[in-house]
């Protein structure tokens, strides 16, 4: 019996490094070692049959990363995760899980809102709350997105969905970053950091770290975890 | 312990190359171990982490509770560039443990190229080049891999090498360390050396000192102390069935060269292919049952999620039970996606045959190694295939629905000439004419890939003058006039690495400062094309006043000593010296597994006869040494 799971693991320092493909066939060994029964596509590169809630880009870590699986046997929930989390990699936690209804939506078409901890130190002290009003107050900031293939100019405020929020903590400042994920495309935290620091003189440096606080789905304003999807 | 910051260390690239902390990777607490020990490659990670010999040492080192064993690489331009600039020195993977704290630091030498990323990692560690530059507070500084056999122009760096199959010497060794460490060294360092010449399989470079004649060549070693021995005979290990195997290898996170478990049949090959340095070293054959490698190939694959489990030896196709282990291993992994890949096939049309067992979806492309294009140059270097057994095993192939093959040559082997050179197209050509013939299409591909050939220590070539690199680029331009046809291509790399690998393949000592003052000028990554840089090179030469001709060009004399007799893989050189007379005859050896013997004179040095399972394991049969 095919059964979906869809599971929240931790990802952790250890694995900050991992680019996403990196992470995913991380991910399929620990499945692999656990001996849990999984369902394979067809064809001539049978491919186990997972998939995430993002690609998270290497360097990142995340509170929870969602996997979905397509499981082929018995046993209960708690089983299941016990045997996921003895094949774990350091850094690895396997934190939550559900059994899915079969219909369920991929999670990287519904996921559309994430929240970011983007940490780095200070060149200055700063009163924060004065420095990021500017930004959160605009009612639209442009941004020139460049990427290998071209470069176009974007409206950061349309994929910022909070006021920026800052933390400082002996001599590092965290920045809370609520960013919306869309078809059209999204703003990279690191990308947000970088427009803080050169047109808003944020007194930050190339030096940060990033961490994903959540990965969630919003609709008119609420927001839910993909376990909590019906 | 080093602090990598994150902050910084995303700005390099793949920064898990540094991070550790790998599925099946070990971090003990040095304070509760006697020994530490690191073991060195020096290549780049994803190159190093598929090395066979470094996960069986870290699995068995680690097995005992009073050492811990860690792994450390070279890091690439960009992390050394940082490194330098934030004072970090070099690191281990596990617990990142300055590498200049650890008890013991082991290199293994696959490769004359990786000689100054030696150096450099050195450099990075802060532990002085040469061994005698060091005292105890440094760690020992160890070799081992095949490189050992003529390691001559590296020797003065290292304070203890092992030669041949270490698994049973590491662990002899580290009591040795252990129990003198307790007693704190009585009698300092080279006490300490003096012991360890006594290990069997044990080389002390500081116990040796070459002699050289008056006109500068050399004439043999000075025996510095009783404790050593005139000759260092190899370690192997008779019994590959009982002999310890990694089954819980390291896991890396990044997608390294041969990212997939590795299942080793057998050692040695018989072949006797004059050209192959391997083919001696590691004689006699010995071979592993099916029943324990699928036993082996099982707690492999649980132990590591692995999907792939590739076959390995130096001639897989070899291995007497071949094709049962192949179903034996189907079915193992029928239900559990696993597949079972072979890297070297063997060109006949058994090999394809198991290669379509393995293969059933993928038909990726074929490899196959005919060495060189005329059947004369093949019987010269004994390489035992005609091009009949080409065209059976490629009829095979194409029928079965492989449209692309790869052929290996080599060029500038011992009596050469332009007709052979013209035969490797002559071969490119028939096998696509072949292909169409077969499937009426005309999308046959093949690949011609030709290396520059490199005499080797202990080869029944270890006498032979290279051929002029001049000689090898004219040659390479001449095959390429030769080949005019889109589905043929052809693949050479320039002669100059070829050249400096057999500068020191066959080196001696004098060539230590040489390699110190490339890496001064800058040379490192030598084995990376784009890094390899030949005039700076010929200028650490100059500065050194080392002619590299002399090295690489000249024919040796039967009769000179050479710079490596002391380093014995138990081939006799009488052995080798007949070889060379039949090779220039073009005169076939054969292969000795299941024939009389040849009397090279390994089994009975050893004590060790053929292992073999199709001949129900021993050979016993009356083996001999040419003298």
């Amino acid at each position: 019996m095919l059964r979906k799971l869809r599971l929240a693991l931790h990802k952790g320092e250890e694995l900050r490094f991992l680019s996403h493909l990196d992470y995913a066939s991380a991910i399929e060994r620990m499945i692999r070692r656990s001996g849990i029964k999984m369902a394979y596509s067809e064809g001539f590169n049978p491919h186990m049959k997972i998939s995430f809630s993002s690609a998270l880009a290497l360097g990142i870590t995340a509170s929870a990363e969602y996997c979905d699986m397509d499981v082929l046997e018995e046993g209960t929930l708690e089983e299941l995760m016990n045997r996921l989390s003895e094949a774990a990699p350091k850094g690895l936690e396997v934190l939550e899980g559900r059994f899915m209804p079969d219909k369920v939506k991929k999670m990287m078409a519904i996921c559309n809102y994430a929240v970011y901890e983007v940490k780095g130190p200070v060149t200055e002290e700063v009163d924060w709350v004065s420095l990021l009003e500017p930004f959160n107050s605009a009612e639209e900031v442009l941004y020139e997105k460049v990427t290998p293939k071209k470069t176009r100019t974007i409206d950061v405020k349309h994929f910022i969905k909070e006021p920026l929020v800052a933390t400082v903590d002996n001599g590092m400042v965290t920045i809370r970053m609520a960013i919306g994920v869309y078809p059209e495309g999204t703003m990279k935290p690191g990308d947000m950091w970088k427009l803080g620091k050169e047109q808003y003189g944020w007194p930050v440096t190339d030096s940060y770290s990033i961490h994903r606080e959540a990965i969630l789905i919003e609709t008119d304003g609420a927001c839910i975890t993909p376990l909590e999807v019906e | 312990m080093i602090q990598l910051d994150p902050s910084w260390l995303q700005h390099v690239e793949k920064p898990a190359r540094y991070m550790g902390g790998e599925w099946n990777s070990v971090a003990k607490n040095h304070s509760e171990v006697d020994v530490t020990m690191a073991f060195a490659f020096p290549d780049v990670y994803e190159v190093s982490m598929s090395h066979l010999g470094i996960k069986i040492l870290y699995g068995i080192v680690n097995e005992r509770p009073d050492v811990a064993a860690e792994r450390v690489f070279a890091p690439w331009h960009d992390m050394e560039a940082e490194m330098r600039n934030r004072e970090i020195p070099l690191f281990s993977l596990e617990t990142k443990t300055p590498i200049r704290d650890f008890d013991l630091l082991a290199f293994t030498l696959q490769y004359e190229m990786c000689y100054t990323n030696i150096i450099n990692m050195l450099d990075l560690a802060g532990i002085p080049f040469y061994g005698k530059d060091r005292d105890l507070s440094f760690p020992l500084l160890i070799g081992g891999g095949p490189c050992v056999y003529n390691m001559e122009p590296i020797a003065d760096f290292f304070d203890v090498v092992s030669i041949g199959e270490s698994e049973d010497w590491i662990n002899e060794f580290i009591d040795l360390y252990k129990a003198e460490k307790e007693k704190g060294f009585p009698g300092g360092k080279e006490a300490f050396l003096r012991k360890a010449a006594q290990i069997e399989g044990t080389y002390i470079p500081s116990l040796y000192e070459p002699q050289y004649t008056e006109s500068g060549d050399f004439a043999g070693m000075k025996v510095l102390a009783e404790e050593a021995p005139a000759i260092v005979k190899k370690r192997i290990v008779e019994d590959m069935e009982a002999a310890f195997y990694p089954t819980k290898p390291v896991v890396p996170y990044l997608d390294i060269v041969h990212d997939r478990a590795v299942l080793e049949l057998f050692r040695g090959c018989l072949r006797g292919c004059r050209f192959c340095q391997a083919g001696m070293l590691y004689r006699p054959v010995r071979e592993r049952t099916p029943e324990r490698l699928v036993q082996l190939a099982k707690e492999i694959i649980a132990n590591t999620g692995y999907n792939e489990i590739s076959l390995m030896s130096l001639s897989s196709a070899d291995y007497s039970k071949l094709p049962e282990l192949v179903d034996m291993l189907m079915e193992e992994f029928k239900d559990k996606q696993v597949s079972v890949s072979l890297p070297s096939l063997r060109i006949d049309a058994f090999s394809i045959d198991i290669a379509k067992k393995v293969q059933q979806v993928r038909k990726s492309g074929l490899t196959f190694a005919p060495e060189a294009g005329s059947q004369r140059m093949r019987d010269v270097i004994n390489k035992g295939v005609s091009e009949e057994d080409l065209m059976s095993a490629c009829e095979n192939a194409f029928k079965s629905g492989w449209n692309t093959v790869k052929l290996y040559f080599m060029m500038g082997l011992p009596t050469e000439t332009d007709e052979d050179v013209a035969g490797i197209a002559d071969l490119a050509y028939k096998v696509l004419d072949l292909h169409r013939e077969i499937t009426g299409k005309r999308n046959g591909k093949v690949t011609v890939s030709c290396s520059f050939f490199v005499p080797k220590s202990h080869s029944p070539y270890q006498w032979y003058g290279q051929q002029d690199v001049e000689e090898i680029h004219r040659k390479q331009k001449y095959l390429k006039s030769l080949i005019n046809n889109r589905n043929i291509s052809y693949h050479y790399h320039d002669g100059y690495t070829g050249y400096l690998e057999a500068v020191f393949a066959r080196g001696d000592r004098r060539l230590a400062a040489s390699v110190v003052e490339a890496w001064k000028l800058g040379c490192k990554f030598d084995g990376w094309t784009e890094f390899f840089n030949y005039d700076t090179w010929m200028q650490a030469f100059k500065n050194t006043n080392i002619d590299p001709e002399y090295y690489a060009r000249r024919n040796r004399d039967f009769s000179e000593a050479l710079p490596w007799d002391h380093l014995d893989d138990t081939v006799s050189k009488e052995f080798l010296r007949r070889e060379w007379e039949r090779a220039v005859d073009g005169t076939l050896t054969w292969d000795c597994r299941r024939k009389p013997c040849n009397g090279c004179n390994a089994c009975p040095e050893l004590g060790t006869p053929i292992i073999d399972y199709k001949e129900g394991g021993r050979v016993e049969k009356v083996t001999f040494g040419l003298t």
